[in-house]
């Protein structure tokens, strides 16, 4: 029998027609928890932890945990699932994905999507077969670190939040799966070849993304030459209408106060005008961009480095663009 | 009535699995059942791919051949069972039945919709497939297995004096008038002693 490591971290919300909507909020909670999926017993042996989410959701320390127990475990077992919010579902497989590249075997991440009306709380129905589909996919050693929810299976750097509620909550950007679900599981992905895993433990979040360019009074303080803020990231409107010059301004200032500055968008910019001034990245998620900028800062300071890392191809993160739809 | 048939692919190069597999195949298909099937994918050489994907909420009941049970067994029946839908495991006589399908059926919420039943090889026999099948279907359509959907129209005339007490009832209960109607049905029905009876017997004669 199959040894599966579950590690509660939110997205816990388990609905029971005589029970209700139970939620792990303590270690003591699971127990009872897992006794309502009793389906998962005749899988595979379970033996679990939990993060707690209460301190703040992708708090640096959840993170640091997180990753630690990971290391500590995966050797252990035949596959480590993780239960998440799917609200930043996005954000954590992408810093697992940066974090610990090319796991030995299967790191899997979903979550129960529980929304909150005023009223009240409308449950996820489709948790137990994602729970279900997860474990399958432990048996089926695909060993990378992906998101389940629904029919598809993704890869976090093509992970895309589609819709509030539904059975495909998440996309691929470029149509690529690393596996569908209907019957049982379809490996699409049968090209990927893993390089060595390599487990990191250092990242460095200091760094703040903006959707425009804010004003300048607020631009000046996160330029401060003394803050700890190591890089901004503007990303580009979808018109790409910038002012170039501003751009300058900006660059020099963060040259001054040994800053970096990214400009980035999705698509991919026809001109790279920036090439020898400001960093211009495209054809990569904003979460798997964020997470690889925090795993380049947790390895290195070094500018020119950073700019080299950021630019090159490290984990196949950037993809062909031209499916993606707003 | 839409199936999932579940077979064990990696079997099929043993002629004698093979063939038991596609017997049992063109005798659902030959009983009218709806069917979908792990089984067309592989004989059809994956020509079936393209087909538009479908899941459990789709279908009624699944059916596995699963006297050499396939390690993907457990997780068709795990999620066949956590969608609440009915299974039929059939088994051919004389072989032991794997640890964890004992483990299923000693669960009192997972052995409830769980039917691990033994087929004699000899068609003619009592005990052979072409028994089970049809008794296992009937079952299904008694609808005492299956979660209901309200999903069935039909035209039901009344008096203007029903009408109106029924606009009246139905506001002062805050319920739509067909919601009322219905759950006045499903309070009659599981009071209705001998039809509790009829589902009793149809349950324990499978």
């Amino acid at each position: 029998m199959k040894k599966v490591f579950l590690i509660f971290y939110g997205g816990t919300g388990l609905y029971d027609k005589k029970a209700g909507l139970k939620f792990v909020e303590k270690y003591e909670d699971i127990y009872d928890w897992l006794k309502l999926i009793p389906e998962l017993s005749i899988m595979a042996e379970i033996d679990y932890t939990i993060i707690d989410k209460n301190k703040d959701l992708l708090s640096r320390e959840n993170i640091a945990e997180l990753l630690k127990t990971i290391s500590e475990n995966l050797s252990k077992y035949d596959g480590i699932i993780i239960l998440h919010e799917v609200d930043s579902i996005p954000m954590l497989a992408n810093t697992i994905f940066w974090q610990i590249q090319a796991p030995e075997k299967p790191i899997i991440i979903t979550g129960a999507n529980t929304i909150e009306k005023q009223t009240h709380i409308i449950p996820d129905l489709s948790f137990k077969a994602n729970l279900i589909n997860a474990f399958q996919l432990v048996e089926s050693k695909v060993a990378r670190v992906s998101v389940i929810y629904g029919s598809r299976i993704i890869c976090p750097s093509r992970l895309k939040r589609v819709g509030l509620s539904g059975l495909n909550i998440f996309d691929s950007v470029n149509k690529q799966y690393i596996a569908r679900i209907d019957f049982g599981l379809s490996i699409e992905d049968k090209t990927y070849k893993a390089k060595e895993s390599e487990y990191y433990f250092k990242f460095d979040r200091d760094f703040v993304f903006f959707k425009t360019i804010p004003g300048v009074k607020l631009l000046e303080k996160l330029l401060e030459k003394n803050n700890e803020i190591h890089a901004i990231i503007f990303e580009a409107w979808k018109n790409q209408i910038t002012e170039r010059s501003k751009l300058i301004d900006l660059y020099k200032l963060g040259q001054k106060n040994n800053k970096i500055i990214i400009f980035y968008n999705q698509i991919g910019f026809a001109k790279d005008f920036f090439k020898h001034t400001i960093i211009t990245i495209s054809n990569i998620t904003p979460e798997c961009l964020s997470a690889k900028l925090s795993w380049i800062l947790g390895q290195t300071k070094n500018k020119s480095q950073i700019r080299e890392m950021l630019k090159k191809e490290i984990m196949d993160e950037f993809f062909v663009n031209e499916i993606i739809k707003d | 009535m839409k199936i999932y048939y579940f077979t064990n692919l990696d079997k099929l190069k043993d002629k004698y699995w093979e063939n038991r597999y596609i017997e049992i195949h063109k005798f659902l298909i030959k009983n009218g059942v709806n069917l979908v099937s792990n089984l067309e994918k592989k004989l059809s050489r994956g020509e079936n791919e393209a087909r538009k994907s479908i899941s459990y909420d789709q279908i009624e009941a699944v059916i596995i051949e699963g006297t050499k049970i396939s390690p993907d067994a457990i997780y068709v029946i795990a999620t066949a069972l956590a969608y609440k839908k009915p299974v039929l495991y059939l088994m051919e006589k004389g072989n032991a039945i794997p640890e964890q399908l004992e483990y299923i059926r000693k669960d009192p919420n997972l052995g409830e919709n769980f039917f691990l039943k033994f087929y004699s090889k000899n068609e003619k026999d009592k005990s052979s497939y072409k028994s089970i099948i049809p008794d296992f279907l009937n079952l299904l359509e008694s609808g005492s297995l299956i979660k209901e959907k309200v999903n069935v129209k039909f035209t039901l005339r009344i008096s203007p004096k029903i009408e109106r007490y029924l606009t009246w009832k139905s506001m002062a209960e805050k319920k739509a008038k067909a919601e009322y109607l219905r759950q006045k049905l499903e309070e009659i029905m599981s009071n209705d002693p001998e039809y509790k009876n009829f589902l009793r017997k149809a349950r324990s004669n499978f």
